[in-house]
């Protein structure tokens, strides 16, 4: 902690803040219609380790009231609940096992949806419906037709959608972005992206059992697959297991591969060559199947690569270099390098790209809300985004080299590859 | 002749080898993938899933030839006829759904039957093309219920079966909700023109839940229809606008609207900026997806009727498609009395504004406070028309004070480089804020060939905080010179003799870190001069690693003077983070030597956030020690708390005892959210 931040803490003493007045939704016809000093009323769904963390953001809001909390886990919501009241000095949050009756609440303006990442195109696509705007985690879709579905229900209802890839509101970020947009480096021709490697398994049993009570399983399997309970199935390690996630590598694909696109300008398309390898978890294992390691090349069509790797095959571990004729970028969580150094010093002139500038997303989030704005993370940007991670999970998966057509959003001459870009939901889920 | 044969020969020998080749691979993999399923008929949760792991892996193999796709699919078919367990026909299933074909529908029909293993056999049916599939989802449809068959229209909805719309039209009267609502949506998907009829009824008889998925589905089938049959599409579109009052169902139907009309879409936006709020905002937003040709005139002229909200959004829907039509508009708005509206014009402007909007954005940044002042100063930054920089620094001369210190910043924030000799001058300017806008321009725009005048410019100011800012420009540019950079300031500093002059080079050559300055450092700081010694500590506190810690630390225990004590002591603080290489018990002496000489609360303070960041029982012990002291228990909660979170696991007691003893006793919010969350993570 800095010294400042650290005096700043100490000097926090509750209750201090003043608010200003809450007026629902429903005064006022949802959909854009919040009034520039009026709270944002939300509703908070999915209450594990990034809902419980984007909830103490929001709570951290002034101009945002969190109203209700969802969670088929009995702890998280009353957890969230306790929270929330505490910071109100109330107690009326109120809590539900079943989304739908969350968002059929009337007094809702937006959500966040926290959810595992097979339920977050159910979760938002009802949201979108219902006109609520949403701050949504990344991967933005389970599949590419999950994530197609989300963007086409948030364009349709004109929603205000934000994807929590929140290294977009950093300054670091958007700098080496800049850099390379301004052509600093020269031409780009190769971009590498480190991301994790190994599964971080969390030890919490993976013995087969009864679920425990006050934990709706069956609301928690959702569209997956009908599979029994394991503890080390649910929360956290739900990412290990191809039933709900890709693992590493669609966990932080909305992070640094978002940065790639952003820094190649190539946020609005996806690459049309995707060929690689991956290392699945031997037979040991008896639920996680997700890939260890990995490395694939995505050519896009202005002739560049983006090459994903994970951290053990990348030079500088995580992150992102973006190599030039001229020199490279290098950016990863709280560090900057660049060759030669004097890119670190330069300036950003008026005629050159400027990128969205937010430096704190969940306000960015909030400030759109109002305005209507599109948010620095849209949806647009984050179908594209995990869409690389995507290719390559399939490609790798297939052995072979994929080509993929960007516009229409289908592999060209490979109806199998086709088959991956969505999965049966278990009934009785749809979209 | 003899040759020829002799070719042909050799050619056939090659093909019979590939072939022959080709078969024992391919009946090498078929025999691997029957060994698998063999494997997997007995697998069950919980177990290994070596046999599977291995399969997935193969079914690469499988895929690059069609004689050992219909190999395994032949052999998943005999696998599903078993009594293999439901674990191992679940992975099956998954494996058909990439590999099946029509053959595989006959045994999928089966499982659809059983409601134990219908969404098996749908995971794999949904997947494989072919109207076998959808003839057997038909069939199946009718004899099911409940969830198997919501199911079944689940999966016709997503492979878009138009042979299904008369089916799904009857079963969106089905009592279970489960299933009207999922043959609504299947309707909405299909989207055919009999699909967009059979939903219209629903629309027109539902209410509640129903109607609202019979719109959103009816919405789905015009968005499906628009490209084939945009007539039809236009008129579920406009029916739903105008006659549903389901907002969002009338926002989308907008959208549509918009996006099928070509050039009547400016019209129909014009119409609904006069609609309520929520279908005004909507409009709005749909702006930025009109055609670029389109005249928007009649929209720009809609702006000063609107909302302050709907002003903003108008302005920002304007500037972002970088509407020059509407630059009288947004000059208006510019001198709007409402504060958000000027604002959004501000932005606007520098999106469409001129070398002509230069003097104005300059004054109203000069004369105004806050918000639009820097909404003023970001749209002089980010003006990009031709001509702009050239005019900032003509303005330059001719300008008031205010208005001159913000066209030299701006010069600084656009990176003008011939904007330098202009800047240099404005660096000796008679009021203190331009020359302080200038020194930080400069520190941006000058280069080594102008570090002599740098020197000169930063002995000669006269002003201490505005010889701050000098400073920082004189260390920025000597950063970019090569080999001795602290050469010239040395010499500069060595015969100066105004003391706060060399205080300034002095200081400067600490934040480059110039290791042959210290000599020159410690020569001062043994001076009877206090005011020298002042001086050289000041500088010494700067330095960018280690190197002066214990000078620091010398004069600190040494010195009668308290300034520079205290100079000494805060300066020895700061270097005393910069080292990683030390670890954290190391550090607690060092931190801890600082508190036995810290006179004053303020620096006993800054003690306890330098050992909030270590690691290390005794930090926690000695942070701990100061929660009964009035004037440091906040500072030492916040400490405690942030070591408990590091070093919970080294003694979960101990750290639990002090946690507690931190809840007991604070108010801080944040103290309470770490400290909980170090109880709770020793707990679990």
């Amino acid at each position: 902690m800095k010294r400042r931040q650290f005096l700043k803490a100490a000097a926090l003493s509750a209750g201090a803040a003043a608010f200003p007045t809450i007026v629902p939704a429903t005064a006022l016809g949802k959909n854009g219609a919040v009034a520039a000093n009026d709270r944002i009323v939300m509703g908070f769904i999915g209450l594990g380790g990034m809902g419980t963390g984007n909830l103490n953001g929001f709570l951290g809001k002034s101009d945002a009231h969190v109203v209700a909390v969802c969670d088929v886990d009995t702890d998280h919501r009353n957890e969230a609940k306790e929270m929330i009241d505490r910071k109100y000095g109330n107690q009326d949050c109120e809590t539900y096992n079943d989304f739908r009756e969350l968002l059929d609440r009337d007094d809702l303006d937006a959500i966040c949806n926290a959810t595992p990442d097979h339920w977050h195109a159910i979760v938002s696509t009802r949201a979108a419906r219902k006109g609520l705007d949403i701050y949504q985690e990344k991967p933005l879709g389970y599949t590419i037709a999950e994530g197609r579905a989300i963007l086409d229900a948030v364009e349709k209802y004109g929603i205000v959608f934000q994807t929590g890839s929140q290294q977009r509101s950093s300054s670091n970020f958007r700098f080496a972005c800049e850099l390379v947009r301004n052509g600093r480096i020269g031409q780009v021709d190769m971009v590498k992206v480190g991301l994790p490697s190994k599964s971080s398994i969390r030890d919490v049993g993976v013995e087969f059992t009864k679920p425990p009570e006050g934990f709706d399983y069956d609301m928690w399997l959702g569209p997956a697959p009908k599979v029994p309970y394991s503890p080390g199935r649910c929360h956290w390690n739900f990412r290990w297991i191809s039933d709900y996630s890709g693992g590493q590598l669609t966990d932080w694909a909305g992070h640094h591969i978002d940065i790639a696109q952003w820094g190649m300008d190539s946020e609005m398309t996806a690459p049309i060559e995707i060929e690689g390898t991956g290392v699945f978890p031997s037979g040991d294992t008896i639920l996680y199947d997700t890939m260890e390691s990995y490395e694939f090349d995505c050519k896009y069509k202005k002739g560049f690569t983006i090459k994903v790797m994970d951290r053990d095959r990348h030079p500088r571990g995580m992150g992102v270099i973006f190599e030039g004729t001229e020199g490279w970028v290098y950016v990863t969580r709280g560090e900057i390098d660049a060759h030669p150094k004097s890119l670190l010093r330069s300036t950003i002139g008026p005629n050159e790209v400027h990128l969205y500038e937010s430096n704190d997303h969940r306000q960015n989030f909030l400030d759109c809300v109002r305005t209507r704005q599109e948010p620095i993370a849209p949806a647009r940007v984050s179908h594209r985004s995990i869409m690389v991670a995507h290719l390559g999970l399939t490609a790798i998966k297939m052995g072979q080299k994929l080509y993929w057509d960007p516009e229409k959003e289908q592999y060209v001459n490979n109806p199998e590859a086709n088959r991956y870009l969505s999965r049966a939901m278990r009934s009785p889920w749809k979209l | 002749m003899k040759k020829r044969l002799n070719f042909s020969a050799y050619v056939l020998l090659i093909c019979v080898s590939v072939f022959a080749a080709s078969a024992v691979f391919s009946q090498t993999t078929t025999e691997k993938v029957n060994a698998l399923l063999n494997d997997i008929q007995t697998y069950d949760f919980g177990q290994s899933r070596a046999a599977l792991s291995e399969l997935s892996d193969l079914m690469k193999d499988v895929l690059d030839s069609q004689a050992d796709k219909a190999a395994a699919e032949k052999a998943m078919i005999s696998f599903l006829k078993t009594d293999a367990t439901f674990a191992g026909k679940q992975f099956v299933c998954k494996q058909l759904s990439i590999i099946g074909t029509s053959e595989s529908v006959p045994v999928l029909s089966e499982l659809l039957k059983n409601s134990e293993t219908s969404d098996i056999a749908l995971y794999a049916l949904e997947r494989i093309p072919g109207t076998a599939v959808d003839d057997a989802l038909l069939a199946a449809l009718g004899k099911s219920k409940g969830n198997v068959k919501v199911g079944i229209i689940n999966t016709l909805g997503q492979r878009k079966t138009a042979s299904a719309v008369k089916s799904l039209e009857k079963t969106t009267g089905d009592k279970n909700a489960e299933i009207a609502g999922s043959s609504l949506a299947a309707l909405g998907k299909i989207a055919t023109t009999d699909a967009a009829d059979a939903l219209a009824k629903v629309v027109k008889k539902s209410k509640g839940d129903l109607k609202a998925l019979a719109l959103d589905a009816w919405l789905q089938s015009a968005d499906g229809l628009a490209a084939k049959n945009k007539d039809a599409a236009v008129k579920i579109y406009e029916s739903v606008y105008e006659n549903e009052k389901s907002t969002p169902a009338r926002i989308a139907a907008l959208r549509g609207m918009v996006a099928t009309s070509g050039a009547g879409a400016v019209d129909i936006l014009v119409k609904a900026l006069d609609k309520d709020v929520a279908i005004q905002t909507a409009a709005i937003g749909l702006v930025k997806e009109l055609p670029a040709k389109s005249n928007l005139e009649p929209l720009i002229a809609k702006l000063d009727k609107l909302s302050e909200m709907g002003q903003v959004r108008l302005l920002t829907a304007l500037a972002d498609r970088r509407e020059v039509g509407a630059k009288t508009a947004v000059l208006s708005a510019v001198k709007s009395n409402d504060e958000q509206i000027k604002i959004a014009a501000l932005k606007a402007l520098s999106r469409i504004g001129d070398d002509s909007d230069v003097d104005l954005l300059a004054e109203i940044a000069a004369n105004s406070s806050a918000d639009v002042k820097e909404a003023a100063q970001l749209s002089l930054d980010r003006l990009d028309a031709p001509a702009v920089d050239k005019k900032i620094i003509s303005s330059m001369n001719a300008s008031s004070s205010k208005i001159k210190a913000e066209l030299v910043r701006s010069a600084g924030a656009r990176n003008i480089k011939t904007a330098t000799d202009m800047l240099l001058k404005t660096a000796k300017d008679n009021d203190r804020v331009v020359r302080r806008e200038a020194f930080k321009a400069l520190a941006t725009l000058s280069t080594p060939d102008n570090f002599d005048e740098l020197i000169n410019l930063t002995v000669n100011e006269e002003n201490n905080t505005i010889r701050q800012e000098a400073v920082k420009t004189l260390v920025a540019v000597a950063l970019m010179i090569d080999g001795d950079r602290g050469e010239k300031i040395r010499k500069a500093a060595e015969k100066e003799e105004n003391i706060e002059a060399k205080s300034a080079l002095l200081q400067a050559l600490g934040r480059l870190g110039d290791q042959q300055a210290l000599t020159l450092m410690r020569k001062n700081l043994n001076s009877d001069n206090v005011e020298l010694q002042k001086a050289a500590v000041r500088a010494l506190a700067l330095w960018t690693d280690t190197s002066p810690i214990d000078d620091l630390l010398t004069i600190a225990k040494a010195t009668d003077d308290g300034t520079v004590k205290i100079l000494a002591l805060r300066g020895y603080l700061d270097l005393l983070k910069l080292d990683s290489r030390r670890n954290d018990e190391e550090s607690l002496v060092l931190y801890k030597v600082a508190m036995d000489l810290a006179g004053e609360v303020s620096e006993q303070r800054m003690v306890l956030s330098g050992v909030s960041e270590l690691r290390s029982i005794n930090a926690l012990t000695m942070v701990a020690s100061y929660l009964g002291n009035e004037n440091l228990k906040r500072e030492a909660e916040v400490a405690a708390t942030e070591i408990g979170n590091r070093v919970y696991q080294l003694d979960p007691a101990y750290v639990t005892e002090i946690m507690n003893k931190v809840l007991k006793q604070t108010d801080n919010d944040s103290v309470i959210n770490t400290a909980n969350k170090v109880l709770q993570k020793i707990n679990s």
